[in-house]
């Protein structure tokens, strides 16, 4: 176990908390009241929601977060609280500052409650599983460059995993994994096999792909769903059986317009290497010495037999002088990183017309030079009653995002750099280009500046909507959206004249380009009706949707540029150049009945009947289906002893669902390229797209979902637990097949799989008082799975260690099982499946070192709010699963190239006959296959944030200015972990997620 | 009333439906279905080219088999792992050589062409031709690669024997799980498929010009070919009777020697009877990489193979064999008006002179005389000192060893006559290749164990 606090940090948040907790003045005759205005039955906030002076027309409305704040009041004055579909509440303000009200709906659970034509109520809420991230996180959270940063912990079976280079998407699971892990080819990152396993992204309707995550701007995020049981995604057919993750942007506030602007600035200083120090100059000379490393310093300034008297004596001062020269690479090559995030929104609308406007700049630098992020983004969203029966809703928005990094990064080449080398040196002993593949400049600062990748990236979006009230209970909606989007790629290596000179195509400098764009468009028709007579109510939906996505890409490579012209316009003439053009159609029909009895017994049926192009005519066609249930117990008579609930609703459900993800076209059947540029004596060539399986089917999954909904103590407290079976046949992965094939692997379905587990969620309102409230909210969840079928087969291997076998979870360690080192010739020793020692090039792989997803994640949520202050922290956490310890395996095979490894490495080493050490000798140690020794428990408790907000508007008594909020924060502080790695969150070589602080101003007028 | 609307329903519903079908009906616009791809003759030939393409790159793995010869005395680890493993015939530890699937690759793209065959129309006579002369090309090709895989990873086959477990016989492009086939039936399809593709050249009126004809897989190379798995599976008859249609072309004197590897059109050189077109001049393929096998790997040649040229042989010259430098066979060395080597020369796959060895070894029982004849016309074009008395094998694979070093075949030379001849490899850590030792067999990789239900 270690723990890594920042003593300094914590000093300095402590400061500035005091800096701001004055106590609010209590004895004033007028007083500010505020608040959060909530459903009182799922504990949702509430937005738009009124606050009036009762018997006036003075008021406020409650802003994204549900938050209002009323001045100017006696401890007399009455406040009315209402909001369409609920029942308004009067309370007498008396003296206190904080009023927080729960309001009932006056609705029944089908009924609709319209805003702009839009319901307001989430009817899949009833029976299914449908989780919210609220307002608050996109806009209190972290700046992020990509807004799924900001999902980690929210809830309970959402699984993120942050790369925390700038702008890059994360890997983002639902309740469990259905793909394999494995290792790129350079063992460095861990590749999913496909990608077949994403849950599918709705940005107001419209699919969108996780590249263009990066051009959403967080802050205008109103909501995020996360539909997870298997009805809720039924009206996604076809694309929801690995769950679906809808995004919903602000729309306007009806009332006054607020005009908010809003700047953070953000430091990240370098950060280290988490659990890792690197070997010092003094232990690594002794090394070199002691292997007889022939490049290193410390075995050429070792005293040979036959050297003159004065030879030695300059040999031996040059050591001494080395020892004492300790460079930290990674200081020299890293910068301290500024991030800026400037955001501009105006909200309002009035009687039948609402808007919201914005735009945001954020920049972000990465942890050196090359590495950094931009954004800009913009949007109008406007919605209008044309009359009492007809609504049009539109929103835009273009979102352009230019990412740049090195394709080397500090974290990759401090391991080559010696400890005794500055930055001054010339020659770098473990750096030599002409020998080293991996290696294209022997100065470390050349590998970095030289060899870049930078990607630009526009989305336009634009959607309009209509909603018709034909005639009472019936329904007509239309929505059309069409979203574009284009990319462009550019990699640039510059040309190395001494690695040219020896003959190494490497040495030419290439430069490579692609730019791809696609044009996705989206009808939707539907129709809708409720009813409600006595103690029923029904509401029927139906329509249809088509989604046609078109893609064209173009590429080219040119290997040999001029260092003379920009880099990126030296083409050379023999450049070659690839073409893409895709179209897919996918076309949906859906229904939905519900039927409730007395609000007590929901009854949901739901069907999507999906045809996609992309599969061979006669499979196009699959059903999706759910059907679920629920029981409002506490509704029941005899329930009432139990009062302490406010809601005990019991609901299940089961749903079929589908999944197309890596399907393509020219995976079905033979196709040929007669694109390729390539050419044999002068004629062009033709050949296989790739390799096909005639079989492919849609994988599917079947979900049986079990909850308990409840809210406890007049609603203090809302929670959710939660099991769930999921089923997934004709599991899709990417999967090896024989080589003599002439193919390595190949898309197939290769059997069934189940994951299961369960889930709680629990917030709760803690402590509140007049003045304080202490709100906790936490999630947990528990996910295991298990192959139950591999078609004909009992075990599956993929690549050097994918393993998938009956009875076993998906993801398993399979790795070589470490016994040792020889104490007689150093040299590595394994266990066979008997447990005999054996050798290393005849051990045989095996599981049972644990597995690679943790079966336990989630986040705990604390946040404190007293007058105008507000502290809040999250910490997130997973435990039970193992990481490959990629860093210290690497550093250890490379030590005889002259790397350097972590501290201490020379006391590890087997050196002579007799020596009993953990490590062999390191010429014995070259294999790249993967060994139970660098399989560590990566269990892990983070404090992922501490973010302070203060109100000075009161302060300030700025005229006009609704509020002026100033936050501090801090991301990555802590982690508790007994991973010896570089972070438990960070698979392969890289750096810990960077710590970083944040001040801002928020201000409101 | 109600029936008429539902069935106005049904109708709007069966409508939707089929109109669906029909806006689902997308074929992909920027790929070519086989029926299409292979309507004419031109794109027959086209697939063809990818194969030669793809055979440019043979030269960086099958010469990786060298190392696990005697022709080297150490390797090693470092850079290229691969070949230090295999020097050591650790054929387990990672990264394991690229063979298998490189030649089943090989394979895949040969069935392509013979898989097709009906599709491709003939609409004239010279179509026809063209037709047959492609597809007879991709059938000797595809016997090629299997004798690859069958040599490397299969027990030897002498003609006595067969039932042993050999290889996938992967006939199909399509996806199967082969269960290997035995041996003996592998080198009967290699057999039959060289014939039928004589057959099929010899039928066509279609010769090539002279410039291409190297680069082509046509009757010559099919026939040395045939000498050359007819010697490897000890059918000297057959070996001889095709080795007998080369002996009369003469070689280069022993003064233009280098002109053999530099000059391949040159007028006097006809020593080439198949070879792929480098790819390095057209910023399409790396050089070879010479760093890993000679300065990485720190490979050093073994001093008998040195020793046994004797002084004038031209072969000897340290630019064919050198301890530290790629011999010229592959490489434009470095001359006085360029520091550095930069170019790989075409690749020379099969040469007359080994059909001359061939022919020597396969008439040495019935003919020693002939043997000798022969193999002293290629001594002398070498510059070697010419035999005085009637070779005995081991003088002949000892020939075969300095002609045909650093060209992938003296493992399979081994794997053949090392128990006959009593030969035994040892290495620097004192692992030991005895005659007919299982290491003579390649551990059938990861690649295809991993997957295949039949292996394991």
């Amino acid at each position: 176990m270690k723990i890594s606090p920042t003593r300094s940090v914590l000093k300095w948040l402590v400061v500035v908390v005091l800096c701001f907790f004055k106590p609010v003045a209590q004895a004033q005759i007028q007083q500010t009241v505020e608040g959060i205005i909530t459903d009182a039955k799922t504990g949702e906030s509430l937005i738009g929601a009124t606050v009036l002076l009762k018997n006036t027309s003075s008021g406020v409305i409650t802003n994204y977060e549900g938050h209002y704040s009323f001045g100017g009041l006696l401890p007399e004055s009455t406040l009315v609280f209402a909001y369409i579909g609920y029942e308004s509440q009067e309370l007498v303000v008396g003296n206190r500052t904080l009023i927080d009200v729960q309001l009932k709906p006056v609705s029944q659970d089908l009924e609709a409650v319209v805003v702009f034509g839009e319901n307001m109520k989430d009817v899949r809420t009833l029976t299914g599983s449908v989780g919210k991230i609220d307002t608050k996180v996109f806009s209190a959270g972290s700046p992020a460059g990509s807004f799924d940063q900001l999902l980690q912990g929210q809830i309970a079976g959402l699984s993120i995993t942050t790369s925390g280079e700038p702008g890059e998407a994360s890997t983002i699971r639902i309740r469990g994994n259905n793909s394999l892990g494995i290792r790129s080819k350079d063992d460095v990152e861990l590749v999913s096999a496909n990608r077949a396993n994403e849950p599918l992204y709705i940005l107001n309707g419209t699919p969108i792909s996780s590249e263009v995550f990066n051009t959403i701007n967080p802050d205008d995020i109103v909501d995020v769903r996360v539909l997870k049981d298997g009805l809720s995604t039924v009206e996604y057919g076809t694309r929801g059986a690995n769950g679906v993750i809808e995004i919903k942007t602000k729309r306007g506030i009806v009332g006054q317009t607020q005009y908010n602007v809003r700047y953070q600035h953000t430091m990240k200083p370098i950060s280290g290497l988490g659990g890792i120090s690197l070997m010092q100059s003094a232990e690594k000379l002794a090394m070199e010495r002691e292997l007889g490393i022939v490049t290193g310093l410390g075995y050429i300034y070792t005293p040979k037999p036959g050297d003159s008297e004065e030879e030695i004596f300059i040999k031996n001062k040059r050591y001494k002088d080395l020892e004492g020269v300790n460079t930290n690479w990674l200081k020299e090559l890293s910068r301290i990183a500024q991030v800026k995030d400037l955001q501009l929104s105006i909200s309002g609308g009035a009687d039948d017309t609402r808007y919201y406007v914005s735009t945001n700049y954020y920049n972000e630098e990465g942890g050196y030079n090359n590495s950094w992020a931009d954004r800009f983004t913009t949007r109008f969203n406007l919605d209008h009653n044309l009359n009492e029966a007809v609504a049009i809703g539109f929103d835009s928005s273009v979102g352009r995002s230019k990412t740049s990094k090195s394709n080397t990064s500090p974290a990759g080449l401090i391991y080559t750099l010696q400890p005794y080398e500055t930055a001054a040196s010339e020659s770098f002993i473990a750096r030599d280009p002409i020998t080293n593949g991996s290696h294209y400049f022997v100065n470390p600062f050349d590998d970095l500046y030289n060899r870049y990748a930078e990607k630009t990236a526009w989305r336009v979006d634009l959607n309009t909507r209509l909603n018709w009230i034909i005639s009472d209970g019936f329904n007509a909606n239309a929505a059309l959206g069409m979203t574009y989007t284009d990319s462009e790629n550019s990699n640039v290596n510059l040309p190395n004249q001494v690695v040219e000179d020896a003959g190494l195509q490497k040495g030419k400098g290439s430069f490579a380009k692609s730019e791809s764009k696609s044009l996705s468009s989206r009808v939707n028709l539907g129709l809708d009706y409720r009813k409600h007579f006595n103690n029923h109510a029904i509401s029927l939906s139906g329509g249809a949707e088509y989604i046609e996505t078109q893609s064209w890409g173009f590429g080219f490579n040119s290997i040999g540029i001029s260092d003379k012209v920009d880099p990126e316009i030296g083409a050379n003439p023999n450049a070659t150049i690839a073409t893409s053009k895709f179209r897919d159609v996918l076309m949906g029909l859906y229904a939905r009945a519900n039927y409730n009895f007395k609000s007590r017994y929901n009854f949901t049926g739901s069907f999507r009947y999906d045809g996609s192009s992309i599969l061979p005519a006669s499979r196009q066609f699959v059903p999706a289906w759910g059907l679920g249930a629920a029981w409002n117990m506490q509704r029941e008579e005899w329930f009432q002893p139990m009062a302490v609930f406010d809601q005990f609703k019991i609901r299940a459900s089961y749903g079929v669902n589908y999944n197309s993800g890596g399907i393509r076209q020219t995976l079905g059947m033979p196709f040929y390229d007669f694109t390729n540029s390539d050419t044999y004596l002068g004629d062009r060539v033709i050949n296989l797209v790739e390799f096909w399986n005639p079989d492919l089917r849609f994988e599917r999954a079947r979900q049986w979902s079990l909850a308990l909904d409840f809210g406890m103590l007049n609603h203090r407290i809302y929670g959710t637990l939660e099991g769930y079976i999921k089923n997934t046949d004709d599991l899709l992965a990417t999967v090896d097949i024989p080589a003599s094939n002439g193919y390595g692997d190949l898309l197939r379905n290769i059997g069934k799989l189940q994951n299961k587990g369960f889930e709680l969620q629990v917030s709760a309102v803690t402590i509140r008082t007049d003045d304080f409230r202490w709100t906790t909210s936490l999630n947990f969840a528990y996910n295991i799975n298990q192959i139950t079928d591999l078609y004909m087969q009992d075990e599956i291997k993929v690549g050097s260690e994918g393993y998938y076998k009956v009875g076993e979870a998906i993801n398993s360690a399979y790795v070589k099982h470490w016994a040792g080192v020889n104490p007689v010739n150093g040299m590595p020793l394994y266990y066979d499946e008997n447990k005999n020692l054996v050798g290393g090039g005849v051990a045989p792989q095996m599981i049972g070192f644990g597995t690679y997803d943790h079966p336990i994640t989630g986040g705990f949520t604390n946040i404190f709010n007293y007058g105008h202050f507000e502290l809040s922290t999250l910490f997130t956490y997973a435990w039970g699963g193992v990481a490959y310890n990629q860093l210290k395996a690497q550093m250890i095979r490379n030590v005889k190239n002259g790397e350097v490894p972590y501290e201490g490495f020379l006391d590890d080493i087997w050196l002579s006959p007799g020596d009993v050490k953990p490590l062999p000798y390191p010429k014995f140690f070259s294999d790249t296959s993967v060994n139970s020794l660098f399989v560590e428990n990566a269990s892990y408790i983070r404090l992922k944030n501490i973010i302070v907000r203060y109100n000075l508007g009161e302060h300030l008594k700025l005229k006009g200015i609704a509020s002026f909020k100033v936050t501090a924060q801090a991301n990555n502080l802590l982690t508790i972990t007994g991973y010896e790695g570089i972070d438990p969150e960070v698979t392969g070589v890289g750096q810990p997620l960077p710590r970083s602080f944040t001040l801002g101003v928020d201000v409101t007028f | 009333m109600k029936s008429i609307i539902s069935s106005i329903k049904i109708a709007a519903l069966g409508f939707f439906v089929l109109s669906s079908c029909e806006l689902l009906d997308v074929k992909p616009d920027h790929v070519v279905p086989e029926e299409i791809a292979f309507n004419d003759v031109e794109s027959y030939q086209m697939a063809l080219n990818y194969v030669y393409r793809n055979l440019t790159s043979s030269v960086n793995n099958m010469q990786c088999t060298d190392f696990a010869s005697d022709d080297f005395q150490g390797v090693i680890p470092g850079y290229a792992p691969t070949n230090y493993y295999l020097h050591y015939w650790d054929y387990q530890s990672q990264p394991q050589p690229y063979v298998w699937g490189y030649q089943y690759k090989l394979i895949a793209n040969e069935n392509v062409l013979i898989n097709n065959y009906d599709l491709v129309p003939v609409g004239s006579e010279y179509d026809a031709q063209m037709k047959d002369y492609i597809y007879a090309q991709a059938l000797a090709l595809r016997s090629w690669s299997l004798f690859n895989v069958a040599q490397l990873y299969a027990p030897r086959y002498d003609g006595s024997n067969g039932n042993e477990v050999g290889i996938p016989l992967k006939l199909n492009l399509a996806l199967e799980y082969l269960a290997p086939a035995p041996i003996g039936k592998v080198y009967q399809q290699i057999f039959d498929d060289l014939d039928k593709a004589e057959r099929l050249m010899l039928a066509t009126g279609h010769r090539p010009s002279l410039y291409d004809k190297p680069y082509q897989f046509n009757i010559d190379a099919i026939r040395a070919l045939r000498a050359r798995v007819a010697l490897f599976t000890g059918n000297y008859d057959l070996a001889g009777q095709a080795a007998a249609h080369f002996i009369d072309v003469p070689l280069l004197d022993k003064e233009q020697y280098p002109m053999l590897w530099q000059d391949e059109f040159g007028s006097e050189n006809q020593e080439i009877i198949f070879m792929t077109h480098d790819l390095s001049d057209t910023d399409d393929a790396d050089l070879i990489d010479y760093h890993e096998i000679y300065e990485s790997n720190n490979a050093i040649l073994h001093n008998d193979l040195l020793a046994a040229f004797s002084a004038d042989d031209v072969r000897k010259q340290s630019a064919f064999i050198d301890a530290k430098n790629m011999p010229a066979k592959y490489i434009i060395a470095a001359a006085d008006n360029k520091g550095q080597a930069d170019r790989n020369l075409h690749y020379k796959h099969f040469r007359v002179a080994e059909q001359y060895l061939i022919y020597a070894e396969a008439v040495l029982d019935s003919n020693p005389q002939e043997a000798m004849r022969v193999l002293n016309i290629l001594r002398e074009k070498r510059g070697a000192e010419l035999l005085s008395a009637v070779p005995d094998k081991a003088e002949v694979l000892e020939e075969r060893r300095k002609e045909l070093f650093a060209e992938g075949l003296r493992f399979y030379d081994l794997k053949r006559l090392s128990h006959e001849l009593n030969i035994v490899v040892q290495r620097a850590n004192g692992a030991v290749l005895v005659p007919n030792s299982p290491l003579y067999n390649w551990a059938v990789p990861r690649e295809e164990t991993n997957s295949n239900p039949n292996y394991n």
